[in-house]
């Protein structure tokens, strides 16, 4: 029996135009004829998921997260109905009550979710599909730049041109959308620190809420590329480089006003994204899609994937059985993976996501889960900080979170 | 007196691979001892250990039934000694119970320098030496040469040596006539006191103590009260017998015999090798002579990598001390490693055997500290303190000198690598004695050398620098004052007791400097910086830094991450539980490991 609300709503746009060398997330790429009638019964399937998933779980949406994939790529009708699928319909219209389970009508502040988020592609985000999102009550944009320096994107496999890149960076404040964000990839092979700064400065200077500077990760398969193409020694050299520089960049981005409130997000006072601080915060959230990852109380399933086994999965039309229970038994009838998390695994959780956020996680909380020898080294040697009955970890402290978190935290195993 | 004329009791000696036990096995062939169909490689070395390494560890004994040409029968009792100069002395007790020696020598090879040392053993116990020349059928083969340095050597003439090969059976048979012509038979009291020599034991775990004995006055049988000479323990015998090679039980052992006694005892403590059996009811006035205690030489720490075998390791030294009663060793506790032991040992070949033995038949993962030596400390209120264990070294301003053990080596060495070798031994503190032309191109050099420098690289440098033709013996010389000083390695300020060790003042900077650099490279970086430092007193000699993590992030983390960071964190805990806390920095295993070998870079 799973109880309580879900507050958070992830959904999942496993389509690109094309693949980017270091991304691990579920996605296709489509062929431009197959995109309106894929995207289509994508989005019928969603729909079925969402309704499924009414039925057995009080779903009250306060935040949104539209990512992929590149969300942007989808026809603009089908983002459209996607997001009013999750909103209900638009918050200036009439109530379009076509959704099922008896929600779907705009019945009330509360029901209507305080963020959506929607990631985008600067190659793919054109000026009158952000202005009919922002229309359909869409509050924050994350624009996947990655880079600003043509070579280094060619690193990651990204074919950007400059121009769009410039062009995507100048959308949100011709729409008059103050609240989106810029990613960044720190430490990519052949980067120079000029070019971080130059990279850093840019992001600034184009004036984002939100700046998230992620390290770049090394999938085996792009490892394996990076050796090929850049040699044996690309990948050690540059995770030096992004050792040595790594707190630079970060206290450059806090210098320019930018609050850095998890390991990698950094945000103007007030713009922090609601929706992921949930995750971190060790919310339940539903996850829609292809290989979409969902939480609610001690049940975590993954969605199945690809596409295509999704949309059989999820067959238009279908009624659902009502039953009220989750079980893994039902979500395993979705095709799902589930596993189920001990108390103890909640707990180590709650304190590996809360640890890696400005907030800090409350101590007592997760005393359980807390080798004392260990954080009493660490708190002295101000690795870790605790105030008011919060332990958080320093800025220092966040540059090496897992480090850490793999210092003070107890797994079953060490008990 | 009488002689007992149909007995010869005769030993071989022979370097390592030089065909001891192959001829063994011919000679147990000939006699029809063994069975053609039981019949094996090494029959006399039981432990698979022995067979692999083709060395004797136990001494063993069989008794073989011989019609000479003469027409009569002849009992002759072959001691098969271990080879090793570690068991120098178990070697001297094997040939004090025998009459002659078959000097076993490879043809293409020559003496190398543990048979030598062994040869003069069998000198000083007015042994008659056969000498065999072995492998004559190889192509290598240079029998005159080889034939010169045996004649230079012990006195006898090319007619004496035989030439033999003991792989094909080529001349075995005149062997076993030389042994019955040349070798002189036992003589004893046979109505006499009964008094037995103990050459080696075997603890059996339902029998208890098995002596290996060669009786030399009157007889023991069943039901005999005896006594041991220098423990005084006294016990009924249960059984006494002879081997063929199996044991076999018989009447009587009568002097001139070599056999087995179960003894009824049940430590092995009681009954060491070199000790004296008696009757108990008519005992003997005087043991025979050449007793004396075994005598650790070589010490070090041995400690489970994972600290809940402890109690196996506590389990299976106990079971090892059964049999082998030159085995010391006593609980040690360190700070760094836990709890262990801290072992003594004949000799570096011992060690070595004892930690492959718990490996192997215990199936026990250790790790084990820097090999150490005992030192006599003289503090400056004239106590002596013997020092085995770095530890326990005391603090330098209490010290009035430090004296250290010296052996005396001997090395055989083809002339071209004498330069070498001495080169070698001057590195190691070495007192050069003198030079010895065995023919003419082969060297015996001795040395004075502090035991401490052999116990660490000498072997392996020997080899390395003569391309493996030098041999090597030697025994403990005596006592001698040494600038020694202790070295403690201090990890983030702490010393770390399981890495300290003895070295000489000349040599402290160069080993600390070495020790320092490998740790860094074997401690993975941690939260913080830490130093590693080595150290004389509180004198800082050398200094390393393991750097601190600046970076170390998983970069994102959001709901679909959450599983799998969680299980990356999981696995790099686990690994961590391997590691060893030392003060605040974690040391992983393998780190001790690598620098406890000194041999690795």
């Amino acid at each position: 029996m799973v109880a309580g609300t879900v507050r958070h709503l992830y959904v999942h746009v496993p389509f690109c135009r094309t693949r980017c060398a270091y991304c691990d997330f579920v996605s296709e790429v489509l062929r431009p004829a197959a995109r309106e009638p894929a995207a289509a019964a994508y989005l019928a399937s969603l729909r079925e998921e969402l309704h499924a998933f009414r039925s057995l779980l009080d779903v009250q949406v306060d935040t949104v997260y539209v990512g992929g994939g590149t969300p942007t790529c989808l026809p603009v009708g089908v983002l459209v109905e996607l997001v009013r699928m999750v909103t209900g319909g638009s918050p200036a219209a009439e109530p379009v009550g076509s959704g099922g389970g008896g929600y779907g009508c705009v019945t009330g502040e509360g029901m209507w979710p305080r963020e959506i988020s929607i990631e985008a592609n600067p190659e793919s985000l054109q000026e009158r599909t952000l202005l009919r999102l922002l229309e359909e009550g869409v509050t924050r944009l994350s624009i996947g730049i990655q880079s600003f320096d043509v070579s280094l994107r060619s690193v990651l496999g990204r074919r950007v041109a400059d121009k769009d890149i410039h062009d995507a960076c100048a959308l949100p404040v011709a729409c008059g959308l103050e609240n989106w964000n810029i990613d960044l990839i720190f430490g990519i092979p052949g980067q120079s620190w000029m070019q971080a700064e130059r990279d850093l400065a840019r992001a600034v200077a184009a004036g984002p809420a939100h700046i998230s500077l992620y390290d770049l990760t090394y999938t085996p398969r792009f490892a394996a590329g990076l050796a090929r193409r850049f040699g044996p020694e690309a990948q050690a050299q540059a995770q030096i480089f992004a050792e040595r520089h790594y707190e630079r960049a970060v206290a450059l981005l806090e210098s320019a006003g930018y609050g850095r409130y998890e390991v990698s997000n950094f945000a103007l006072p007030g713009f922090e994204c609601r929706h992921n601080q949930g995750y971190w915060q060790g919310h339940d959230y539903l996850g829609l899609g292809a290989g979409a990852v969902s939480t609610v109380g001690r049940y975590r399933w993954t969605n199945p994937a690809p596409v295509e086994t999704y949309c059989r999965v999820w067959p238009p039309g279908q009624e659902v059985e009502r039953v009220t229970a989750l079980c893994s038994h039902r979500l395993r009838s979705f095709g799902a993976d589930v596993e189920e998390l001990a108390p103890r695994t909640k707990l180590f959780e709650r304190a590996m996501l809360g640890l890696r956020t400005r907030q800090g996680v409350g101590r007592r909380l997760i005393e359980p889960v807390l080798d004392g020898t260990r954080t009493a080294i660490l708190l002295e040697r101000g690795l870790l900080e605790e105030r008011c009955g919060k332990l958080t970890l320093s800025v220092g402290g966040l540059n090496v979170v897992n480090a850490v978190l793999s210092a003070i935290l107890l797994t079953p195993a060490d008990e | 007196m009488v002689s007992f004329s149909h007995i010869r009791n005769f030993s071989i000696i022979a370097h390592i691979d030089h065909g001891k036990s192959t001829l063994a096995d011919r000679i147990l062939e000939i006699t029809n001892t063994v069975e053609q169909r039981r019949m094996r490689e090494q029959v006399l070395d039981r432990m698979d250990l022995e067979r692999e390494r083709g060395i004797t560890i136990k001494a063993q004994a069989v008794r073989v039934l011989h019609t000479a040409a003469d027409g009569m029968q002849y009992q002759l009792n072959l001691i098969d000694t271990p080879g090793h100069v570690d068991f120098n002395y178990e070697v001297s007790r094997s040939l004090a119970a025998c009459e002659g020696a078959l000097l076993v020598v490879d043809a293409s090879q020559g003496i190398e320098a543990q048979t030598l040392a062994n040869i003069y053993l069998a000198l000083e116990n007015d042994l008659e030496i056969v000498p065999v020349l072995n492998k004559i059928d190889l192509p290598g083969a240079e029998p005159e040469r080889r034939a010169e340095e045996i004649m230079n050597l012990i006195g006898c003439s090319r007619g004496e040596i035989l030439p033999i090969s003991a792989k094909t059976g080529q001349g075995v048979l005149e062997v076993l006539e030389a042994i019955v012509v040349r070798i002189p038979s036992p003589q004893g009291e046979l109505d006499g006191p009964a008094r037995a020599l103990i050459f080696d034991s075997l603890y059996d775990q339902y029998r208890g103590v098995v002596a290996f004995v060669r009786v030399v006055d009157g007889t023991f049988r069943g039901g005999q009260m005896i006594r041991v000479f220098a423990s005084d323990r006294r016990s009924e015998v249960e059984e006494v017998g002879f081997f063929g090679p199996d044991m076999r039980k018989a009447d009587e052992l009568k002097a001139g015999e070599v056999g087995y006694i179960i003894t009824g005892i049940k430590e092995v403590e009681d009954l060491r090798v070199g000790d004296t059996l008696t009757d108990a009811q008519r005992p003997a006035a005087e043991p025979l002579p050449g007793y004396r205690e075994a005598v650790s030489m070589v010490f070090c720490g041995l400690f489970p990598i994972d600290g809940e075998d402890y109690p196996d390791l506590k389990d299976a030294l106990e079971k090892l001390k059964l049999n082998d009663a030159a085995l010391h060793y006593e609980p040690e506790t360190s700070k760094a490693l836990g709890f262990g032991f801290r072992c003594g040992f004949l000799g570096l070949l011992h060690m070595e055997i004892i930690r492959e033995r718990l490996e192997r038949e215990f199936g026990l993962e250790l790790l084990m500290t820097i090999p150490s030596v005992l030192y006599k400390v003289v503090l400056i209120d004239g106590t002596i303190l013997p020092i085995s264990n770095p530890t326990d070294f005391p603090d330098g301003s209490k010290i009035e000198e430090v004296l250290e053990p010296y052996i005396t080596a001997g090395v055989l060495v083809p002339q071209e690598f004498v330069g070498s070798v001495m080169e070698l031994c001057q590195e190691k503190r070495g007192v050069f004695g003198e030079m010895e032309y065995l023919s003419t191109d082969r060297i015996r050099l001795t040395y004075d050398l502090p035991l401490a420098e052999i116990v660490l690289d000498f072997f392996d440098l020997l080899k390395t620098r003569t391309r493996g033709y030098a041999s090597l013996d030697y025994e403990l010389a005596d006592y001698r004052v040494g600038d020694l000083v202790k070295l403690d390695i201090l990890i983030a300020g702490d010393v770390v007791d399981a890495l300290s060790l003895i070295s000489h003042r000349e040599k402290a900077y160069a080993v600390g400097k070495g020790l320092v650099e490998r740790l860094r490279k074997r401690i993975p970086r941690q939260l913080f910086d830490v130093p590693i430092q080595a150290a004389t007193g509180s004198r800082i000699i050398a200094r390393e830094t393991v750097k601190a993590l600046r970076k170390d992030v998983l970069a994102k983390c959001y709901g679909g991450d959450i599983s799998r960071k969680r299980k990356l964190l999981e696995k790099q805990k686990a690994g961590k539980r391997r590691m060893k806390m030392v003060g605040t920095v974690e040391i992983p295993q393998e780190a001790f490991l690598a620098v406890l070998d000194l041999n690795t870079k």
